[in-house]
């Protein structure tokens, strides 16, 4: 099972929506493909067409056994697993979701994709040497200054899991995008060698309480997820 | 005329080249990683808060 952690650099980059898109990508390889939110705004469920009242989640359960009733099949296949309306939920309990998930009776080609809270630090999730965790980040001064800051973090811990940036939201028409990109892409060693286009489809889509594949298969954004998801199956057979 | 240099990571050590060794095979004497260094100046001076972590971050590993 090839886990993927997928969170923003900051809050409000669109990791529930890349992990919603992305999921419906991979499922049409015909394997096994499981979200799971481990957000608080417990929203990756509304891209998958589960109802606006359900609120419930693994986070209003003690054990994760019980949780095993909360995992719902969208109409593609994929298995998703809300956070749920626990306010209390305590970082420890997410990083106990995230290790009950490994007990999860999927074969080796499946794939696990985590919606992280941008707010959580990556030491919390119990990381592990397969693991690919993609950090979100937006062509602006600020998220510049946060992938330093990263960068250095890395350099100085035992990381041992795949760590990638990958650009989301990317705005072509902006010259200072583009300069940006073009930096990190000469001087960045963990930046993924394409972005997500920003493109009015992935919010449509949502609207229509679904993701970009079905609603418009020939968009940019589709095109898109499919250079994440091929990208993706070439780092996890590395 | 373009000045390709290089790559020159401040912070970790990029691993395309192990990758195309690991790939292709050869001597990793054979790769060169190709960058555009001016182009790469020029974006760090045109922006303040750039040049100033770039700044930075020549003093912490110099």
């Amino acid at each position: 099972m090839q886990r993927v952690f997928i969170k923003g650099i900051k809050g409000g980059l669109g990791s529930t929506s890349v992990v919603a898109n992305l999921a419906c990508v991979l499922k049409k390889s015909d394997v096994d493909v499981v979200a799971i939110d481990l957000d608080a705004k417990s929203d990756l469920g509304l891209h998958f067409g589960l109802p606006w009242k359900y609120t419930k989640g693994w986070s209003n359960e003690v054990h994760f056994e019980d949780a095993l009733t909360h995992f719902h099949q969208d109409n593609d296949g994929i298995i998703f697993l809300p956070f749920g309306d626990n306010d209390d939920t305590s970082t420890d309990n997410i990083t106990k979701t995230v290790n009950k998930c490994k007990n999860l009776n999927y074969n080796n080609e499946a794939w696990i994709l985590f919606d992280c809270p941008s707010h959580i630090n990556l030491s919390h999730y119990p990381l592990e040497k397969d693991d690919i965790v993609i950090e979100l980040v937006n062509c602006d001064a600020i998220c510049h200054s946060l992938i330093y800051r990263r960068l250095q973090k890395l350099k100085n811990s035992d990381t041992n899991w795949k760590h990638y940036f990958l650009v989301n939201r990317y705005n072509s028409a902006s010259t200072l995008e583009f300069d940006l990109f073009s930096l990190w892409q000469s001087t960045l060693p963990l930046m993924a060698p394409f972005f997500i286009n920003s493109d009015e489809v992935i919010k449509e889509s949502t609207a229509y309480r679904n993701v970009a594949l079905n609603c418009a298969p020939y968009s940019v954004a589709n095109d898109d997820f499919e250079t994440l998801a091929g990208w993706l199956v070439s780092k996890a057979t590395l | 005329m373009n000045n390709l240099t290089s790559k020159n990571s401040q912070t970790l050590t990029s691993s395309d080249i192990e990758n195309l060794t690991l790939r292709f095979g050869g001597k990793s004497d054979d790769y060169i990683e190709i960058v555009n260094k001016q182009q790469n100046n020029n974006t760090i001076n045109k922006y303040a808060l750039l040049k100033e972590i770039n700044n930075e971050l020549n003093t912490y590993t110099s």
